[in-house]
């Protein structure tokens, strides 16, 4: 979820109005933003956006653009698709297997303050990490305008060719250098790296504007507060994505008063079967919708006129046309799927705090799942046999398992792993009691414990390559702990359970040889049980003598019903 | 009298041993241990416990604390109160012989005792005691006879005699014995540097203690009631088969004792919390579901219309699974579906998400990461509808554990598949969830993006204590997520926070205590009272 800080002051210039933190809270509801950070004595607000389709919403000026709408407030002339311009980049053709979609756009006299420079990096940093998935889909570059020589040339250059001096670098040094040495080099370096060369992007004259998407030129690359006149460029994989960027980009500087100019770009090899596009190109996010559709996903009768009203209050453009709307947004958004999301936008227009609540009314049946109910039975019985539930996590250490409780059966592994104790997902619970023992050493004994979860047993015949069951696992610890003692749970818990089981000599490292046991419910094998080894108790470190039993409840359970 | 009860109730439930030694005192006046082991007839030992508890209940007092020096016998001391002194044993075995060598007389004296009663070692220090006082003289060849010296028998007496004394009485107290005796006692006493030693001395406190004055009116009380300490303790069988119960009195038990805390069996804290929700979402008409712990990507995440390049699914926010990597199947025509719907959307859709489905990806096994997989699965698998189903499960996430994430949490989840289900509806299901489940009677609805459902609601209610709190999350499935799995109907989808409820109800911050490996920390955690 991105956040963004603004200073409150510009988003209420922005918008034209002052608001009160309470107001300003609830009117963020229509970009399903949240507050974060809300004291009086700062002048800094902290936004989290919760829309993922909509990155227009993750910049101030496109809340204080959504805000405006709804307060009724008068916007900017954004018609800048209408205008032709004289600015050209030439996309080579040897980049289209590198990085193949690019577009840019000018803009002309704006005032960069020290706010709208931190507003436009913030943006452009949502944009490539948020929204281009770490710039892989979208990468921005923003440029000194009076610095370039237009052509601008989008090619690809050999690793160890160009030279020229990076941003944040003191020396010329080659692309293939930069991945290297330069800490955006290092951190970016993946998207590139696997290609014989890598991007660029160069003037007529020679002056490297940027390694795209990795870092610009210190020459043409540092935009300051004197600068007026910008060149603003997106590169990626996605010209979709690449568009709504710099739209964005496009109408918020419209919003802090920039002229935008277009900019052609003339594509070697075609992009999406285009061999030219001017940017900023217009987006068409429209949906045809039935008012029908918003009287059935609200459960109400509505007015057409109150659904126009309420959609154009949202910055949609509406028409009507028998009995449905044609409803348009700006080309800052891009996100109707289905018509549904036009609903959405109508309900948000509303507040949903207004479009009130209607009592459930559907009967059905509640009910646990049958294995749940046969699971809560045998935990109410060890319960009555005075043994203290525990609860632990699903995921553990491998070495839980074959290197100090001997299980030898195999586990389903992380392929991922963050930390070695979530490394795998456990097949047993009795390592999770041999767990709690040898933290429990200071409580007082006997110590009578059971927990009745979900493994994973590894299966290859299982669609998933393994089955989640649900065991049973209990034990008893103290001085003078005993097969018996333990037997005799099992031979409750079983009675009670409703199965007849016999138990035939299992030979298994965990246990003491000629003191274990597999548990058989006619010829199904159910569980184990007997006095754990004395190994096994010493790699765990535990003190005093330890008997368990395991039993599988869903094995069980198949059977017994 | 409020008061006279409260000291009735006193006098009744005292111990035993307290209500004998409160007997044991007098009203005035300030007794020593001894007098009231004396008195009462209790042993030293129950004397000193009974005097604390009084004390401790303040119905006795230390009135006096005296420093006293008394005489012991040592080991030798007791061993010559049994075997008399060196000196009378030579003196009386030299008078029977008339004269010995000096070598022989230990071993006579041991002849005519039939025991080992003198030491060889004890003869020459006696007899040089025994010269001075001329009581022996030595002869010609080393023998030694015995003279006549009343004086001298009668302070060996003396000697004789006090180690009796005090070997019946077990100490004397110094200042009270007399002169010659104390005499006696100093030379031979054992000191630094003297091997041995007939008497030793010993400094003592002699506490001394009278009643308070509320002792002095619970003894009373003790009178009145005719208690001696003697009353029965227990029941017995034989008491009941005998009847000899209705004779007898039973002493009153003080009930304002904390007993131990018994440890029982029980059922864990936090899964009594869930057992608590899973019934409540019974009582609202929901099935449970249960799901795979390992779920393929299409379950989890491309069933519910997340797009393959969706930023939560990246390495760093699903665990996968090393082996197998993918399901061996993904079930037609479902997986057709789905990538349908990815591409191109659905009946009605403008358009997908615009990209090639990839349709071994959507194998790829992973650790189920949201409850919703169970919902997609009951969506596929012939529901009922109307219907309303609800999953419980473990979710896993990618997350650096801290006290707010665990390696794996719980996320109560369901749906509600209604021709008839509307947004108002969802919006009347939550609210019926904010009173049923959260205890809420404050509600808002903010929007919310979730990539499964439009439109998609938070839902926040207010806690008395810790104000406006996020419940959960909430929407109506998109048709690209219902379509593709052959639902033709609106159906709700919702999920509600319960770990950070159960962490409140159980009183702790950290989500990892909740599965914490500490029988003690379990032992001690509760939910106070039922949670409705």
């Amino acid at each position: 979820m991105p956040s963004i800080v603004a200073k409150n002051a510009d988003l209420q210039a922005l918008l034209g109005k002052d608001l009160s933190y309470d107001e300003l809270e609830g009117l963020l509801t229509l970009v399903k933003g949240e507050l974060k950070r809300r004291d009086s004595n700062e002048t800094d607000l902290k936004i989290e956006l919760n829309d993922t389709n909509r990155p227009d919403t993750w910049t101030v000026e496109g809340i204080a653009r959504q805000l405006r709408y709804h307060l009724g407030f008068e916007q900017p002339d954004y018609n800048f698709f209408a205008k032709t311009g004289k600015y050209e980049v030439i996309a080579k053709k040897d980049i289209a297997a590198i990085r193949p979609a690019i577009g840019a756009f000018v803009v002309r006299n704006i005032n960069i303050t020290e706010e709208v420079l931190e507003q436009i990096i913030q943006t452009q940093e949502k944009l490539c990490e948020n929204f281009g998935s770490k710039r892989r889909s979208v990468a921005i570059g923003v440029y000194n305008l009076d610095a370039i020589t237009f052509p601008v040339y989008y090619r690809s250059e050999a690793p160890e060719g160009f030279k020229f001096i990076a941003l944040g670098d003191e020396e010329p040094k080659t692309l293939g250098q930069i991945l290297v040495e330069h800490q955006k080099g290092k951190q970016y370096a993946h998207l590139v790296n696997k290609f014989p060369r890598y991007p660029l992007l160069i003037d007529a004259q020679d002056n490297v504007l940027s390694f795209p998407p990795i870092i610009n030129s210190r020459l043409v690359g540092e935009v300051k507060t004197d600068s007026t006149n910008l060149f603003i460029e997106a590169t990626g994989d996605d010209l979709e994505k690449i568009t709504l960027a710099l739209n964005i980009l496009a109408y918020n500087l419209t919003d802090r008063g920039g002229e935008i100019l277009p900019v052609t770009v003339r594509y070697e090899e075609k992009l999406n079967g285009h061999s030219q596009l001017t940017f900023p190109l217009a987006l068409n996010n429209s949906a045809i919708v039935e008012h029908d559709l918003f009287e059935k996903m609200l459960g109400v009768k509505l007015a057409a006129e109150d659904v126009v009203a309420k959609l154009k209050q949202y910055g949609c453009i509406v028409s009507v046309e028998q009995g449905k709307y044609n409803v348009a947004t700006l080309s800052y958004r891009n996100d109707y799927l289905h018509p549904v999301d036009v609903v959405e936008d109508y309900f948000m227009s509303c507040g949903y705090d207004n479009v009130g609540a209607a009592s459930p009314s559907c009967f059905t049946v509640g009910k646990l799942h049958q294995v749940t109910e046969f699971t809560d039975k045998a935990r109410n019985i060890l319960v009555g046999c005075g043994f203290e539930e525990v609860f632990s996590s699903v995921l553990m250490s491998k070495e839980a398992f074959g290197v100090k409780s001997l299980i030898s059966e195999p586990l389903v592994e992380i392929d991922n792993v963050m930390t070695e104790t979530c490394g795998v997902v456990r097949n047993s619970l009795l390592p999770c009691l041999f767990g709690v023992e040898a933290t429990s050493a200071k409580a007082l004994y006997p110590h009578k414990m059971f927990e009745v979860g979900d493994v994973a047993i590894v299966n290859p015949r299982e669609v998933q390559g393994s089955s989640t069951d649900i065991l049973c696992a209990f034990a008893i610890a103290h001085a003078k702990a005993g097969f018996s003692e333990i037997h005799s749970i099992l031979d409750v818990l079983t009675y009670y359970l409703g199965a007849e089981t016999r138990l035939e000599h299992k030979e298994s490292k965990t246990f003491i040889s000629g003191r274990s046991a597999s548990i058989f419910v006619g010829e199904v094998e159910i569980g184990v049980l007997g006095e754990v080894h004395p190994e096994v108790l010493t790699n765990w470190d535990l003190k005093v003598p330890v008997v368990a039993c395991e039993i599988n409840i869903s094995r069980l359970n198949t059977i017994s019903v | 009298m409020g008061l006279t009860n409260e000291n009735k109730l006193l006098a009744q439930t005292l111990h035993p041993l307290e209500v004998k030694l409160l007997l044991a005192f007098a009203v005035q006046g300030a007794f020593t241990g001894s007098e009231l082991e004396k008195q009462s007839k209790l042993e030293a030992a129950q004397v000193r416990t009974a005097v604390e508890w009084l004390k401790a209940k303040e119905l006795i007092e230390l009135k006096d604390s005296q420093t006293i020096v008394e005489a012991g016998l040592t080991d030798l001391g007791e061993r010559y109160h049994a075997t008399k002194i060196p000196e009378i044993l030579i003196l009386e075995c030299l008078k029977s012989t008339g004269s010995l060598p000096i070598g022989q007389i230990a071993a006579k004296i041991n002849e005519q005792a039939g025991a080992e009663v003198i030491m060889a070692d004890e003869v020459q220090p006696a007899l040089g005691n025994l010269k001075p006082m001329g009581c022996v003289s030595f002869i010609e060849g080393g023998q030694v006879k015995p003279e006549s010296c009343p004086a001298g028998e009668k302070e060996l007496q003396l000697k004789q005699n006090l180690i009796g004394q005090i070997f019946a009485q077990k100490t004397l107290v110094l200042e009270k014995c007399a002169k010659e005796q104390q005499d006696i006692i100093q030379q031979n006493t054992k000191k630094r540097g003297k091997a041995k030693g007939v008497f030793r001395i010993e400094e003592s406190k002699i506490n001394s203690y009278s009643l308070t004055k509320q002792g002095v009116m619970i003894r009373g009380i003790l009178e009145e009631l005719g208690m001696t300490g003697e009353e029965t303790q227990e029941l017995t069988p034989e008491m009941i088969a005998d009847g000899s119960w209705r004779t007898r009195a039973f002493r009153k038990y003080n009930i304002n004792l904390k007993p131990t805390r018994s440890i029982i069996g029980k059922i864990h804290p936090y899964r009594e919390y869930m057992d608590y929700i899973k019934k409540r979402m019974i009582s609202l008409g929901f099935e449970e579901l249960i799901g795979p712990l390992v779920e393929s990507e299409f379950w989890d995440m491309d069933a519910l219309f997340m797009p393959q390049f969706h930023s939560a699914r990246e390495i760093h926010d699903v665990y996968f699974v090393k082996e197998p990597k993918a399901a061996s199947n993904i079930p037609e025509p479902f997986l057709s579906n789905v990538a349908k719907a990815h591409e191109s959307g659905v009946a009605g859709s403008l358009h997908g998400w615009g990209y090639k489905f990839d349709k071994d990806k959507t194998k790829r096994l992973v650790m189920r990461s949201q409850t919703t997989a169970l919902s997609a699965r009951k969506l596929a698998d012939n529901p009922k509808i109307p219907g309303k189903y609800f999953g419980m499960a473990r979710c896993f996430r990618y997350d650096q554990v801290d006290a707010s994430h665990a390696p794996d949490f719980f996320q109560l989840e369901g749906i509600v598949i209604d021709p008839q289900a509307t947004f108002r509806s969802l919006l009347g299901l939550l609210k019926l969830f904010a009173s049923e489940i959260a205890k809420a009677k404050e509600v808002k609805f903010l929007p919310a993006y979730f990539p499964f459902t439009e439109p998609s609601v938070e839902v926040h209610v207010k806690h008395p204590s810790l104000g406006w709190m996020e419940l959960g999350g909430a929407g109506i499935f998109r048709p690209e997520v219902v379509l593709p799995l052959g639902i033709d109907c609106p159906v709700l989808a919702w999920g509600l926070g319960t770990d950070r409820m159960a962490m409140m109800a159980l009183g702790i911050n950290d989500i990892r205590q909740l599965f914490s490996q500490d029988l003690d920390f379990i032992r001690e955690k509760r939910i106070a009272g039922v949670l409705n």
